[in-house]
């Protein structure tokens, strides 16, 4: 009598093997271990770089994020956003090596291989998600339901968690592969020969070169000029600086603008209105800063204010304390920001009204904002006009 | 070494031994790995349950359109490109292929206008029609350089040039010459 397991085993060995059809020299062990040492890598700094900017955003109490150096935030981001980039020609090339294991007959051939097959499903299905989201992000293209920061966010803990377990399963076969010194040449069924293998090894790495380059630009300036996908322009903008957020759709108008106070209040001696004649009047600091988008551009640009230090003596406040700073603007999750006591020591936290040597520009942050340094753009709070000490 | 009794183009690898998973390390990193990935699964779902359902499609939805288009169209491009050229030719025309798919694939949102933000100009401000155009180009003159540096080789009676037949360094540990024959000591 035929149990169903057997009848299940019958028809799966009937079923036709699209795996076999692959009979590209390509499928090569070593092609693999060389694709997935890059990716190992690449998804590592990705995540790493992107768990930095999801700490300074969301603080933990155990971390003081420094205010130095100031460029940190500019060159950590961009490489985030540039490696991720890089990864999508390695990630399509590693699934196309690999093409002929996701047929694999028979499918499941013991606990351990169930297991390791079951969290592939995390991390392809984790990366392609995160390349896909991140750079879409990049191009201001929202067509799904989720809110990005977060679910890209979660999504990097579902690709990582796969990616431990895979390279659990295959850092041996990897490092035999590349080696040379597997005698059974791999799991992957054909062999390339070196000047194939070179030659796609390379061109995986010229589309990876190629879109870097063609994009880079948007952080690194002197590439701007062939960076021509690039989805920002570091000259373009009001003042020759992009913007993420309008004035516009930040709902701050010019009569806002116009009847603008600063007021600072909370744990202070002294609670003070300003207007901007008053701040206007106080000594003026400059600082060379660059603004660094979580979307990877930036821009370098000389900023004029008061140093928020100063501002808070005046205003005899409590030191060693969180200051929070609230905007103009309404509704929006980055209306305010709050800066770390370390920070707001730091002569070059500016509460800035000049930009490049003219008053700032309404989408800039008219007639104030929060200037400081190795700080994520979204916290350079705009358009300021609360300085609460807590 | 495994190389030692394959043979030019498709050929099968000597002895393709499947080892299969196991051992203490395999087990040790499994455990780890699914417990991230539940940490995770349960981040998205408390974090962000309004979009959990959306989020787990373009999980689950972008590794089966790796897997089951992307994978089979490059398969199709590649086997009806790999007969209109010669066979010498062909790495270096695949190699112009990927890198020119994969710039148009990324391109794509950009050069056909989905989303952006249309009160902000500077978001997007180049003409990537333009850019993409020109990075195609430069990927193909890059590809005909190639093309013709090998070209004008293979034409070369100078059997000390012709790669076929030459041995490789003796630097190189892979000892196998591109028609997968062992050349004999010097």
């Amino acid at each position: 009598m035929t149990t169903i397991t057997d009848r299940a085993r019958t028809l799966a060995a009937r079923a036709p093997d699209p795996g076999q059809h692959y009979r590209s020299e390509l499928h090569d062990t070593r092609i693999a271990a060389a694709l997935g040492s890059a990716l190992g890598i690449t998804f590592t700094v990705c995540f790493a770089t992107g768990l930095i900017s999801h700490v300074i955003q969301h603080p933990v109490g155990w971390l003081t994020w420094p205010a130095r150096p100031a460029g940190f935030y500019r060159v950590s981001q961009g490489v985030h956003i540039a490696t991720g980039m890089a990864s999508i020609p390695l990630v399509v090339a590693k699934l196309w090596v690999v093409a002929p294991r996701f047929w694999a007959r028979p499918a499941v051939r013991s606990v351990a291989h169930g297991v390791e097959r079951i969290l592939l499903l995390p991390l392809v299905g984790g990366a392609v998600f995160l390349l896909v989201t991140g750079t879409l992000n990049t191009f201001k293209w929202y067509p799904w339901g989720f809110n990005f920061p977060r679910a890209h966010y979660w999504a990097a803990w579902i690709m990582i968690g796969g990616l431990i377990a895979h390279i659990g399963a295959k850092a041996g076969l990897t490092w035999r592969s590349l080696a040379r010194n597997d005698p059974s040449g791999g799991e992957l069924a054909q062999a390339a020969s070196p000047t194939a293998r070179r030659w796609f090894l390379g061109s995986v790495a010229a589309g990876a070169g190629a879109l870097t380059v063609a994009t880079v630009g948007q952080t690194a300036h002197p590439f701007r000029g062939v960076s021509v996908l690039a989805p920002r322009d570091p000259d373009v903008g009001p003042q020759g600086i992009p913007i993420n957020r309008t004035a516009r759709s930040a709902r701050v108008t010019p009569d806002l603008v116009e009847a603008w106070t600063l007021r600072i209040a909370g744990r202070v001696g002294t609670e003070l209105t300003l207007t901007l004649d008053d701040v206007r009047a106080l000594p003026q600091h400059q600082a060379t800063l660059p603004i660094s988008c979580v979307e990877g551009w930036s821009a370098s640009a000389h900023w004029r204010g008061v140093r928020l230090r100063d501002m808070l003596e005046l205003a005899d406040a409590e030191p060693g304390r969180l200051i929070f700073l609230q905007s103009l603007q309404a509704r929006s999750l980055y209306r305010s920001s709050t800066v770390a006591p370390n920070v707001a020591a730091d002569p070059d936290t500016l509460l800035a009204l000049e930009l490049n040597g003219s008053p700032l520009a309404i989408d800039h942050g008219a007639p104030c904002r929060l200037i400081a340094p190795n700080r994520p753009g979204v916290l350079q709070t705009k358009w300021v006009d609360r300085v609460t000490v807590i | 070494m495994a190389d030692e009794h394959a043979t030019v183009g498709a050929s099968p690898a000597a002895n393709p031994v499947d080892h299969g998973p196991g051992g203490w390390s395999f087990w040790i990193t499994a455990i780890v790995g699914a417990a991230v990935v539940a940490f995770g699964i349960r981040g998205l779902w408390v974090n962000e349950p309004r979009g959990f359902t959306s989020a787990v499609q373009w999980l689950v939805g972008g590794a089966l359109a790796l897997d089951l288009l992307v994978v089979p169209l490059g398969a199709l491009v590649g086997y009806g490109a790999k007969r209109l050229v010669p066979a010498w030719s062909w790495p270096i025309v695949r190699a112009a292929l990927f890198v020119t798919v994969v710039l148009v694939v990324f391109a794509a949102p950009l050069v056909t206008h989905q989303g952006g933000t249309p009160d902000n100009p500077t978001v997007r401000p180049r003409d990537y029609t333009t850019g993409l155009v020109a990075a195609v180009a430069t990927t193909w003159a890059v590809a005909a350089a190639a093309l013709l540096a090998v070209g004008i080789r293979r034409r070369r009676p100078d059997p000390s040039t012709d790669h076929r037949d030459a041995a490789p360094p003796a630097s190189e540990r892979d000892v196998r010459d591109d028609a997968g024959r062992i050349p004999h000591a010097p």
